[in-house]
């Protein structure tokens, strides 16, 4: 989860996997992976995901960050986040809208968008808002495909749209970022 | 409200009052309540900066005393969290009471006097307590004993305590129940502390697994709107049925089979049914999983009779064929169990890259995440499976089971009749209004949502391009290039006992022995596309035998109907024509021989036999050398008839394997 949410965070570029971040033993031994993560404008940083605040059952223990862990990010120049489930405690919303928006981008992956692309490029010069219902009136254009490219528009940042406390769908508006 | 800077009684994570846990005030008594909302008001305001003058003018508690109690407020408390307000209630214990006295109590004088004297026991002899602990959890390196009882315990306790010189006088032996209850109390507080522990030692695997269940923590997954995530999972039907499959010449093969499975898919937010496939395997496959999610995609008509229900009104079955603008319909998360070969790296790649969606694997044997599948299970087996006369019931004991497989052949239950039912009592339950959904039914709930926009239900389908050439049933084999150069038999590779080839392979004598990637629709047998494994190089379409051009199947279905037609050829064999006519002329020599008159003609007549015989033998011998596969021949069924009256032979070539 925490993941689907960096697909949504307009600052990261890109982020791996090192090691196996997920992994997670009872009794916190063995290696710790994590999640690094750069951004767009140069700098990068780690995650550090596991569980924390409360264990089923036991008495609450936050996610202590190994000494080895924090050793090497300190090494590396770096600085080491952590992230439990804790953290998405008020993100349902926001989860919910980028599961479905990258599920949306990933089943058009293989298809050319360039028509799509053109389309919404003009309508936002036009329009400082639009609906999504709008842009998906066009004849001519594969719907699965428009809506692929108005997440990635939503992605990068071109577009802004209310996605933490609304579900997205045919009634949200598209505004265009002038940067 | 927050503490202001200088009061450094309370750390700054807890600064903020509001957060902190605090007992419900209408439950305390009158004077109960009167000390505590004075103690209250007191930390209040040392938390806001009022000067401790102030406190005790306003309070009438004195500077230690306040002091004394926002200490107590920040302390932590058993359940993790620091104690808060709760701290401040008359007579509230923090810590568990802890005895330091001496236990003194005489034998007869009552249970009092011994409060915490089992506690201060384990203090002095921590051996005891760990072997208590380790006895009962059932992690004792000696010989386990499973799920020791508690009276078994208090005698090796008792035991121990003797081996260490306790006396009569001395506590619990001093007591009329030998400290029995208090033992059996510590036992039963072990569950708080180490819950998982204590369930898997005193309630088996699957209360552990259970424990998560009801917690009172949500799941991460947010179920927040339709079409969000989908569960698949399989259910084992226990009816047995009778497989009636008809062949491109007419051969109506039977078979039997006594359990099969049903995938279902299922939406979760409203426990909508939108895809079901039946599987005529042991264990569902990959393959089968592929199946579920396409029959929750195609639309109506590209289903053809798969998905007709004759028991319906409309032969339409799910939300796909009822709503066409629903046919392709993506979702975001597909939920599955990994006990099955669903872990499949091919199957999950081809899942994420035709639907999109990202792909949740659960534990094995957790039910309880898989409800609204469990639920319809249990639903569509009371309604509609149990109650058919080829039921096999829960088992060998259930009165419902009354001889199945008669019963299935006598009155020939198909599978396309199981499969009416299922699909019946899917669109039953798509349609019936449930508290679920706030006495909406699935159906409905859809229908509303996609009229809502804000419910976040909206069409999202796949690519055209996707949809005109779904890949989803694609499925990859890698087979070996047959062929003799010595003999000439072109290349070709065999699939599924056919021998498919095509103008490039055939010519391509350099391949034999080398391997093809084959791209096969699972749907049509007549699809087969190659490459070189090695170089990559593609090879084109592949063709069927000449003879089976046009037979239109499935991959399953051609190797069902294979084992059928082995099975139901070796079932009717029998002693061959020409066996038959040695028998016979056997039985007149032997009659010739004892008249003793034609010993010339015998001997003639021996010599055909023997050649006969000779013949015959060297014909089987052929027949065995293809065991255990046997090969597809055209059939020749045992005649009774005269040794003479054979059927012309076949036009046309007959491949090998054919």
């Amino acid at each position: 989860m925490h993941l689907v949410l960096l697909e949504g965070d307009v600052a990261v570029a890109s982020y791996d996997l090192v090691d196996d971040p997920f992994m997670i033993s009872p009794d916190g031994s063995g290696k710790r992976g994590y999640v690094r993560v750069r951004c767009h404008d140069g700098t990068q940083y780690w995650l550090l995901v596991g569980r924390g605040g409360h264990d089923l059952g036991r008495k609450a223990a936050p996610l202590a960050i190994p000494e080895e862990m924090q050793e090497k990010a300190a090494a590396a120049g770096v600085p080491l986040q952590r992230r439990t489930e804790v953290d998405l405690i008020g993100k349902e919303v926001l989860v919910d809208n980028w599961l479905t928006l990258c599920a949306i981008m990933t089943r058009a992956r293989a298809y050319p968008s360039y028509k799509e692309m053109e389309y919404l490029l003009a309508a936002l010069s036009r329009h400082d808002v639009l609906r999504v219902s709008e842009v998906l009136l066009v004849s001519g254009l594969d719907p699965a495909i428009m809506l692929a490219v108005v997440a990635k528009a939503i992605q990068t940042g071109r577009v802004e749209t209310e996605l933490a406390h609304q579900l997205f769908g045919m009634h949200s508006q598209l505004k265009r970022v002038r940067s | 409200m927050t503490t202001s800077r200088n009061r450094k009684l309370i750390p700054p994570p807890f600064a903020d009052l509001s957060k902190w846990p605090a007992p419900d005030e209408e439950l305390l008594s009158k004077e109960d309540r009167i000390v505590y909302v004075a103690r209250k008001r007191a930390v209040e305001m040392y938390a806001s900066g009022v000067t401790i003058e102030g406190i005790t003018a306003a309070t009438s508690i004195i500077r230690d005393q306040i002091f004394y109690f926002v200490r107590r407020c920040v302390t932590g408390a058993e359940d993790g969290m620091i104690a808060g307000f709760r701290a401040l209630l008359p007579w509230q214990r923090l810590a568990g009471y802890q005895r330091r006295e001496p236990v003194r109590h005489v034998a007869g004088g009552g249970s009092g006097g011994c409060a915490g004297a089992l506690s201060q026991l384990f203090s002095r002899f921590p051996e005891v307590e760990k072997h208590v602990r380790n006895r009962f959890l059932g992690t004792s390196s000696a010989v386990p004993v499973a799920r020791i009882g508690y009276t078994e315990l208090h005698g090796e306790f008792l035991d121990q305590l003797r081996a260490l010189d306790f006396t009569e006088d001395d506590w619990p032996f001093n007591t009329a129940n030998y400290g029995y209850k208090s033992l059996r109390a510590f036992c039963i507080g072990l569950l708080t502390e180490q819950p998982s522990r204590w369930f898997g030692a005193r309630a088996g695997d699957e209360a552990v697994r259970r424990h998560g269940v009801g917690s009172g923590y949500h799941s991460v997954f947010p179920k927040l709107r339709g079409y969000g995530a989908c569960q698949l999972d399989f259910h084992k039907v226990d009816a047995m049925s009778v497989i009636i499959l008809e062949t491109e010449d007419g051969a109506r093969l039977r078979v039997p089979i006594a359990r099969w499975h049903v995938g279902f898919l299922i939406e979760e937010r409203w426990n909508l049914i939108v895809g079901a496939f039946v599987v005529l395997e042991s264990t569902p496959s990959g393959d089968s999983v592929l199946e579920v999610i396409e029959a929750a995609l195609r639309p109506h008509e590209a289903q053809g009779e798969d998905a007709f229900c004759h028991l319906t009104i409309d032969g339409k079955v799910f939300p796909a064929q009822l709503m066409p603008d629903l046919a392709y319909q993506g979702f975001s998360v597909l939920k599955m169990d990994n006990a099955w070969s669903n872990a499949a790296t091919e199957v999950v790649d081809n899942i994420i890259r035709t639907v999109g969606c990202a792909v949740n694997f659960g534990p094995v044997k957790a039910w309880w995440r898989r409800h609204p599948i469990e639920r319809i299970f249990g639903k569509l087996s009371e309604r509609g499976l149990k109650r058919l006369p080829s039921t096999l019931g829960s088992g060998p004991k259930d009165t419902r089971r009354a001889n199945p497989q008669e019963q299935a052949i006598k009155f020939e239950i198909t599978v396309r009749d199981l499969i009416d039912v299922i699909y019946a009592c899917i669109r039953e339950h798509n349609e019936e209004s449930n508290e679920g959904s706030s006495y909406a039914s699935p159906m409905g709930a859809l229908q509303h949502g996609l009229a809502t926009a804000e419910s976040g239900v909206f069409l999202q389908p796949l690519p055209r391009a996707a949809q005109q050439d779904l890949k989803l049933l694609s499925h990859i084999e890698v087979a070996t290039v047959r062929g003799d150069i010595s003999k000439n038999v072109r290349p070709h590779v065999r699939l599924g006992r056919w021998r498919y080839t095509n103008p490039i392979l055939a010519n391509a004598y350099g391949l034999i022995g080398r391997q093809l990637v084959i791209y096969c629709d699972r749907r049509d047998v007549q699809v087969a596309h190659a490459t070189v494994l090695d170089t990559g190089e593609q090879l084109g379409a592949l063709e069927a035998p000449f003879s089976k051009r046009g037979q239109h199947m499935s991959w399953r279905n051609r190797v069902l109907m294979h084992q059928a037609g082995q099975s139901e050829r070796l079932g009717s064999n029998g002693t061959s024509v020409a066996a038959q006519w040695c028998d016979a002329q056997g039985e007149k020599l032997r009659e010739r021989s004892k008249l003793a008159r034609n010993k010339k003609r015998a001997s003639k007549d021996a010599l055909v036999l023997a050649k006969v015989d000779a013949d015959q033998k060297r014909l089987e011998a052929t027949d065995k050398s293809d065991l255990p596969s046997l090969p597809e021949s055209p059939s020749i069924r045992p005649k009774k008839g005269t040794f003479f009256d054979f059927e012309p032979p076949m036009s046309g070539p007959v491949y090998l394997g054919d």
